[in-house]
């Protein structure tokens, strides 16, 4: 059956020649099958066998590019290069594998969770708290997403002067896991880090949300020198991204409104407070002018109408403002009596000399008289 | 300084000019004054709150693998 045209070649030529055929008519393929007889050497190599009902492939990869958790019997889809070893097995050398089906899914994200939960990864105790007025927020996520813009549109509806770094990232599909890595070492080796992180996902299926379930992306999170917020998928999604991220928020927007108080409501709060001081300050200035004028029943009656005149205060900030200027006190017909040295006296001697101020006046006077 | 940092110092006096109402034998004068002292914070507060825009800067570099 030979001539002299059949090719001779040495064993290693062969095992490279059928190699070059295998590059050349199948660089990369994705094959799905069943994993068993699963195993990890020397705490790098991964070995494992695919099936189906009637043919098996080996299958070869390093331990750093398995980024899910993977158990005999799980249905996955593995991305690799078929080809020979030195020692003429086939195998595929494996570069990622993905599980397949809701089942194998859950299983993978179950396994995962509970190895990284061990390790303490998930504890509340390593959750740090959120500055509470950000000076700079870190932003991981898609630019082009709805959950982006809604966020950016909420955070500014709610605060400003925060300076919002954004590192564009591919959220979904291969490659992803590993940006957003790169993302977030990005941000965190700054020179002036962001004192917060956001890593955002808008809506999809919950099989979209895989990424966020990457083993070394859930490390790299739970590493960030940067405390992190995570606002990834729907309400009812929880990836491992999120169990160990700083804080959960339920979606993007939802991150925007954990992230930053409202602006209005710090502005409520400013002034009510300090409507409180007002009161308060003409308290003190209702009880000198009392002592004054010794009127105890008067004091009552004005202390009323401060309350009411208050209470109508409160309605308007600027209105409000304008009315917390104490000489406004004087302009309602009262007046301030202070000693030759400035200070506010409530009971001068007879014969000192005062000075009185009212609304349009300040009186040099004497007393003739105390009661 | 950042538009939040000052924020957050405006923040601060206001906050401490509440808590020294708080306190015991206040005097009239003083108490005007510290009023007027807070009335001018929260002025600035909500002027600096409702003004301040955020700056938004987008990354240039891609975030890939080997970049990293």
């Amino acid at each position: 059956m030979t001539s002299d045209l059949t090719p001779t070649f040495s064993v290693s030529e062969a095992t490279a020649l059928f190699n070059q055929i295998f590059e050349t008519a199948t660089p990369t393929i994705i094959v799905v099958g069943e994993v068993a007889n699963f195993k990890v050497n020397q705490g790098k190599w991964v070995f494992f066998d695919l099936k189906d009902d009637e043919s098996s492939l080996g299958c070869f990869m390093s331990l750093f590019n398995l980024r899910v958790a993977v158990e005999d019997g799980m249905r996955v889809a593995v991305t690799a290069r078929p080809g020979l070893t030195k020692w003429g097995k086939f195998s595929l050398t494996v570069q990622e594998i993905q599980p397949v089906g809701a089942g194998s899914i859950k299983r993978a994200f179950e396994l995962l969770q509970a190895k990284l939960d061990k390790e303490g990864l998930f504890a509340p105790e390593r959750k740090r708290i959120l500055p509470e007025l950000p000076a700079s927020v870190g932003v991981i996520s898609s630019v082009e997403a709805a959950g982006y813009k809604d966020f950016i549109k909420i955070l500014g509806q709610r605060m400003g002067g925060m300076k919002i770094v954004v590192a564009p990232v591919q959220v979904q599909g291969g490659g992803a896991p590993e940006q957003i890595i790169a993302a977030l070492n990005y941000l965190n080796q700054l020179a002036d880090p962001p004192e917060v992180v956001a890593i955002l996902r808008g809506g999809g299926s919950r099989d979209d949300l895989t990424t966020f379930d990457d083993e070394v992306l859930v490390r790299a999170i739970a590493a960030s020198r940067a405390p992190t917020i995570t606002g990834i998928g729907h309400e009812i999604d929880t990836t491992l991204a999120d169990l160990a991220a700083d804080v959960r928020a339920l979606t993007p927007s939802n991150a925007a409104e954990i992230l930053v108080p409202d602006k209005r409501e710090i502005v409520a709060g400013v002034d009510a407070r300090l409507r409180n001081l007002l009161t308060k300050t003409e308290n003190y200035l209702d009880a000198a002018t009392v002592r004054v004028q010794n009127d105890r029943l008067n004091l009552l009656d004005r202390l009323d109408a401060v309350v009411e005149k208050t209470e109508n205060q409160l309605k308007y900030l600027t209105t409000t403002l304008k009315q917390l200027d104490p000489k406004t006190v004087l302009n309602r017909g009262y007046a301030i009596m202070r000693d030759a040295g400035g200070r506010v006296i409530a009971k001068p001697a007879v014969g000192d000399a005062v000075q009185i101020e009212t609304k349009l006046a300040i009186i040099d006077a004497k007393v003739k008289g105390v009661k | 300084m950042s538009n939040q940092k000052s924020l957050r110092k405006l923040m601060d006096e206001f906050e401490a000019i509440v808590a020294w109402f708080g306190g015991d034998d206040l005097d009239v004068e003083a108490a005007t004054a510290k009023f007027e002292e807070g009335a001018k914070l929260a002025e600035q507060i909500k002027k600096q709150l409702l003004a301040a825009k955020n700056q938004i800067e987008i990354v240039k570099k891609k975030f890939d693998a080997d970049e990293s």
